[in-house]
């Protein structure tokens, strides 16, 4: 399975170590300790959509450039969509 | 491994920065002349300079103001008198300086980097082989995941790429001719030892350039 790194181009899935789904970390600020935060943080911790599909993960470049990526990719083929850098500017909810 | 090499042939003019495990001398199968060339690097420094967040346009302008070259935020590497620019990452570079004039460039890269990037000095964090010869890029595609073909990785080309198991710092020289391989310092014997074994079969000179 080859990966195109936005900086490195096509390089071999063992170049890179895979995250997970990608799930916002929730707000950090205000009361952690509230019933709130904490539904939110064990939301982003331990559940996951895990679908039959495609969804998004956050790979990282280890042997490459040492970026991380939002990959794309469809579980059920393996194919992927899509890979973005990603930037200090994106937006949360993106990633 | 043979080691046929004797300690004395090591260079006397940078021992502390000669790995003990470097033996120069012929290796290899009997082939005239000698298919690859393994050489050592000894008069390197390198630097990790890396742009502020936001910064990174500012940082290229200020570099080729003081060099008249500027870096490209891209895996390639650009070259002037003494000193490369070889992008490692998004907004990252190894500056990579040699020979003489280093203790000058060594300032004047500070001076223009510093307040608009993090610049640290490597050098003694990795260790650089240069392999040469007509059959340098078959023992090198050996050892690495990545297409060495010049259609892919041009001359002035390079890479981050994992290269007998470690990451390393891959570069096509800008005349095509040579490969460089920065090892960082603790993986470099094993790196070194996979590079003999990989130009064993088309003869092999190895040599330290000071």
């Amino acid at each position: 399975m080859l990966i195109n790194c936005p900086y490195c181009g096509l390089r071999d899935l063992t170049e890179f170590v895979v995250a997970g789904e990608a799930v916002a970390r929730p707000d950090a600020h205000g009361d952690l300790d509230g019933a709130d935060a904490r539904a939110a943080f064990a939301d982003a911790v331990y559940l996951r959509e895990n679908p039959a599909g495609v969804h998004r993960e956050h790979w990282f470049h280890a042997a490459g450039c040492q970026s991380w990526l939002l990959v794309e990719r469809d579980t059920r083929t393996h194919e992927i969509i899509r890979v973005d850098a990603i930037s200090a500017g994106m937006a949360r909810e993106t990633l | 491994m043979s080691n046929n090499a004797d300690a004395s042939q090591q260079s006397i003019l940078v021992p502390e920065l000669t790995p003990r495990y470097f033996a120069p001398g012929r290796r290899g199968a009997a082939i005239t002349p000698p298919e690859v060339t393994l050489a050592l690097i000894t008069d390197e420094d390198r630097f990790n300079v890396e742009a502020r967040r936001g910064k990174s346009a500012e940082l290229i302008a200020a570099i080729a103001k003081a060099f008249g070259v500027s870096p490209i935020d891209r895996p390639v590497t650009v070259e002037t008198d003494g000193v490369a620019f070889v992008g490692v990452g998004p907004a990252r570079w190894h500056t990579i300086s040699r020979g003489e004039g280093r203790a000058g460039r060594r300032v004047r890269l500070i001076e223009a980097a510093r307040p608009l990037a993090t610049v640290v000095d490597v050098s003694h964090g990795f260790v650089t082989f240069r392999l040469s010869g007509p059959k340098a890029r078959d023992a090198l595609a050996k050892l690495a995941h990545i297409d060495l073909d010049p259609a892919s990785f041009a001359a002035g080309a390079c890479a981050g790429a994992a290269l007998h198991g470690v990451n390393v710092q891959l570069r096509r020289s800008p005349d095509g001719a040579a490969f460089e391989c920065a090892a960082p310092r603790s993986f470099a014997a094993s790196v070194y030892h996979a590079l003999i074994r990989a130009a064993d079969p088309y003869g092999l000179v190895v040599e330290s350039l000071a």
